[in-house]
């Protein structure tokens, strides 16, 4: 697979790297969720990972955060190895994540949720950047003061969206921002991630929906039982047959 | 087209099984016998108004104590889900200190009937600020010591813990103090009753200001957990532990806040039941504590206002309740206990609870 094939005209060979795993393998219990993963993501890139179910998508996630520490390989994050750091600690290193199904505080109020995204801040940013994601999610302005809990599936993802964003994130996890939604709002979501990627976040999206994802996104890995498969640049692999026939549907 | 009619006649008739029926016709049964013991009571004693004026203040005053109790087991529960038996011992513990803190407060000449106003207020403040550090200190040893080791275990075994964390307390209170119980001394500003106006309803000093500093208290907490971040953490760790600690939260740290919290009201709460009853014995804070437990039930454990509403009901229960049902005073623990079996009975939620052990366990 190409690694380096012209991305939407955006030149990113050059770009410190953000994260990358080494070989890493995760277990859970004597089970192999994850073997040898090769992932590579730089800085402004917007990279997608994409399997079927029980592929393994989110336990690469929980494995980059700490939650399902890998048992070998390495995992580096702007040069610190983080594969044996806690949760906290490669959170406060810059990494957030917006979640399988968006796990919002359902008892506070969409405000508070922002305000805990931005708990490890304490900056006098804080203010703007709330006001700067209002822009790109005005319907969360409307709902700010709503129990989250009471959102709709839709307005629930953009703020969980919006919460992440507020630790202003140097790598954004997201597993599968597309779940549970109607496919016009699907649209919407898919436009915001990429405004947000134009804006420089880093993102990391996990996606069923390889369609859509590839067609944002800069280059891709597709996972099948805890292994990588198949990788390149979104465009390498839209038009990979193997890739064609197993994810995009062949048309 | 059928589907949605069974669907919509099942909802029509929730399933009850016949023993469901037949407890609740038990549990009405009960309540109507009560009534009646109730209304023959009243109206063949025939107490005046203002006795019951009286006691139900009696009552507010006991509530407010088991408010400051219950909102430690509550807080704790909320984000350990686990019921911290030993938050008696904290309380009794925190009552001790507030003795001997009192004891150099007598040294010093504050609390004699003709003390300054200012020293026989530094008398009643000085025993409840050592107390409340004194019960910090034990609630954050229990933490460290019993719990943490068992965090991840099945959810008895902290019980368990927890039991036998309070009998360890209490016995090495036993050792420590004696039996013979250590009496309180009311330093002049909590001596004397006021009476409201010529009603012939009057309320001791004592009362008056425990309920005022419990209501100061509970507002501060309202504010901390309500207003500020740490609180906000709290609630973020009551809600969804591993999605607080993807936001950055040090969730061991709240946890070790909680229970600092839930010491320091156990601490106040501990040396008011020494002014309230005057004495402090080694088993002093036990009964009280299963009794603020029954209240953080009563109201819906996890659930904050529901502590204060359980206990304000709990308290004004034991104080009107053997009146009404014309029975001795000693009593009173029976009411509040059969309170707790009826609760855990027929609605093991509480009043404001909202099933949370059965949505997250
Ligand atoms: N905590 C766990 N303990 C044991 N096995 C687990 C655990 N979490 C995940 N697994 C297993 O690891 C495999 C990969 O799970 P993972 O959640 O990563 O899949 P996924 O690709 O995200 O799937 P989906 O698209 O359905 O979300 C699955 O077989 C799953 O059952
Ligand atoms: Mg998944």
């Amino acid at each position: 697979m190409a690694e380096s094939m012209s991305d939407n005209g955006k030149n990113k060979v050059e770009r410190e790297i953000v994260l990358r795993m080494t070989d890493v393998c995760t277990y859970y219990g004597a089970i192999r969720a994850l073997n040898k993963i090769n992932i590579e993501i730089r800085k402004g890139e917007m990279v997608c990972l994409l399997g079927g179910n029980a592929s393994g998508k989110s336990t690469t996630l929980k494995t980059i955060l700490g939650y399902a520490p890998p048992r070998e390989g390495t995992i580096e994050f702007l040069g610190t190895r983080t594969e044996k750091m806690q949760t906290k600690e490669i959170v406060g290193l810059g990494v957030s994540l917006v979640p399988e199904n968006r796990r919002l505080f359902g008892r506070m109020s969409v405000l508070e949720n922002l305000k805990m995204g931005a708990f490890l801040r304490n900056d006098d940013e804080i203010e703007a950047d709330m006001e700067h994601l209002f822009t790109l999610f005005p319907r969360v302005k409307e709902r700010l003061h709503q129990t989250a809990g009471t959102l709709s599936g839709g307005e629930q993802q953009m703020v969980a969206m919006s919460r992440a964003l507020m630790a202003r994130p140097k790598l954004l996890l997201m597993d599968e921002p597309s779940m549970g939604l109607a496919p016009i709002f699907v649209q919407t979501v898919f436009d915001i991630i990429q405004t947000i990627s134009n804006e420089g976040t880093t993102i990391f999206m996990v996606e069923q929906n390889a369609n859509m994802a590839l067609s944002i996104a800069d280059k891709g890995y597709v996972l099948q039982t805890g292994e990588i498969v198949l990788s390149g640049s979104a465009e390498a692999l839209r038009t990979n047959p193997q890739m064609k026939k197993a994810y995009l549907g062949d048309v | 087209m059928t589907t949605i009619e069974k669907r919509a006649t099942s909802d029509y008739r929730p399933k009850m099984r016949p023993s469901q029926i037949a407890l609740y016709g038990f549990g009405i049964l009960i309540l109507v016998l009560l009534g009646w013991r109730i209304y023959n009571v009243v109206s063949v004693e025939q107490y005046p108004i203002q006795f019951w004026a009286i006691q139900s203040i009696n009552g507010l005053v006991l509530g407010s104590v088991y408010a400051l109790i219950a909102l430690g087991y509550t807080l704790v529960y909320g984000i350990l889900f686990m019921i911290n038996f030993a938050h008696g011992e904290v309380v009794m513990l925190g009552g001790f200190a507030g003795y001997f803190a009192l004891q150099l407060c007598i040294r010093w000449g504050w609390v004699a009937a003709d003390a300054p106003f200012f020293q026989s207020w530094l008398a009643v403040l000085f025993p409840i600020a050592v107390g409340m550090i004194a019960s910090l200190l034990v609630a954050m040893a229990l933490e460290r010591i019993a719990y943490r080791p068992l965090r991840g275990a099945q959810r008895l075994i902290p019980l368990i813990s927890a039991i036998g964390a309070s009998f360890f307390l209490q016995y090495s209170a036993l050792l420590i103090f004696g039996v013979t119980p250590h009496n309180y001394q009311k330093p002049a500003v909590l001596t004397g009753a006021v009476s409201l106006g010529d009603s012939g309803v009057f309320i001791s000093k004592t009362g008056l200001f425990i309920i005022l500093a419990s209501i100061v208290l509970m507002l501060i907490l309202y504010i901390l957990v309500q207003k500020t971040k740490i609180g906000r953490a709290m609630r973020a760790v009551a809600e969804d532990q591993e999605m607080a600690s993807l936001m950055g939260v040090d969730v061991n740290r709240i946890i070790v806040f909680t229970f600092v919290i839930g010491g320091l009201l156990a601490g106040a709460g501990g040396v008011m039941l020494g002014y309230q009853n005057t004495v402090m014995r080694f088993n002093t804070g036990f009964i009280p504590g299963l009794k603020a437990f029954t209240a953080a039930v009563l109201g819906g454990i996890g659930n904050v206002p529901g502590a204060m509403i359980g206990a304000i009901i709990l308290g004004e229960l034991e104080a009107l309740g053997p009146s009404l049902l014309g029975l001795p005073n000693e009593y009173k623990d029976v009411i509040a206990f059969s309170v707790l079996i009826f609760v855990l009975i027929f609605r093991p939620t509480g009043i404001l609870g909202e099933r949370l052990s059965r949505e997250r366990a």
